[in-house]
């Protein structure tokens, strides 16, 4: 699906105590709610959202010098505040040429765009068994379909 | 009334915990406090009594960061996972993360007991969609 990036407004976000901040100058291009028990167990949510941007257009404003990191796996490395924890961004190897950007942290609850065509529920299979949302999204077993 | 004893923790394993009573309930938070500290639409958390928690591992290392005065959100500093939630005005009350409850767990509430809080304060382009009660600011 054609994106109109010509019209997006850039717009920003950055952890809950305001060390680390963040611009993104394009939409995203997926938007997913996961529902992994890595996902969960490492942001402390029933299923976080991550939008996910090219790199080119992630622009880390400020808190570079305060960023832990946790490699969830060998090839996936997860950038939190070291001082309120706030999870930011993570990066997969495997995808170098993209930012995944934790949605619920862009100010005022902004729009990461990109949602339409590819806003899904992942690893829904790992999901618990005591809540379920019931939006009309996609749910996938892992990651679903690859976009071609 | 007691409860089967219920593990979680954080990704790393530094900090294990056990709970060993029902909460009062299950709030679903969609405030932008609770929304920049978890990177989520929202946050889910059992108001559990502090008597109900013990922290089995990983106590000492809890970072604290007071995103109010007298609001202690505690995270592991090596995966950055948030845990608890503890309030000075309700010393006596822990508000534990529930997606770091192992295997998704039950948190032992009665169903009746969960609702959403905060909810004026939701994204604009999510909505949960179910029929859980949904309440601006804290509810009653």
């Amino acid at each position: 699906m054609a994106t109109d990036t010509t019209a997006f407004a850039p717009r920003q976000g950055g952890c809950l105590c305001g060390a680390v901040r963040f611009e993104i100058t394009a939409p995203a291009h997926d938007v997913y709610h996961c529902h992994c028990s890595i996902c969960r167990k490492l942001q402390g949510a029933l299923y976080p959202t991550y939008a996910v941007v090219a790199r080119k257009a992630f622009h880390l404003l400020s808190g570079a010098d305060n960023l832990g990191t946790f490699d969830s796996s060998p090839t996936t490395h997860r950038h939190f505040c070291r001082t309120c924890g706030s999870h930011v961004w993570e990066e997969v190897e495997r995808k170098p040429d993209d930012i995944w950007f934790s949605a619920g942290i862009l100010d005022a609850g902004a729009d990461p765009g990109g949602r339409e065509g590819t806003e899904r529920h992942i690893f829904w299979e790992s999901r618990t068994g005591w809540y379920e949302p019931h939006d009309h999204l996609p749910r996938f077993i892992e990651f679903g379909p690859e976009k071609t | 009334m007691g409860l089967k004893p219920i593990h979680g923790g954080c990704q790393c394993g530094t900090v294990r915990y056990t709970i060993t009573a029902p909460p009062r309930e299950v709030l679903h938070c969609h405030c932008s406090l609770c929304r920049k500290a978890h990177g989520a639409l929202f946050a889910s958390f059992g108001d559990y009594p502090a008597t109900a928690l013990t922290i089995d591992c990983g106590s000492a290392s809890l970072a604290d960061f007071q995103s109010s005065p007298g609001i202690h959100r505690l995270f592991c500093p090596s995966c950055g996972c948030q845990l608890f939630n503890r309030i000075d005005k309700w010393s006596d009350r822990v508000f534990v993360v529930l997606g770091t409850l192992d295997a998704g767990e039950n948190p032992g509430h009665a169903p009746t007991d969960e609702r959403h809080i905060f909810w004026d304060s939701r994204v604009s382009w999510y909505d949960t969609g179910d029929d859980l009660r949904k309440d601006t600011g804290y509810g009653d």
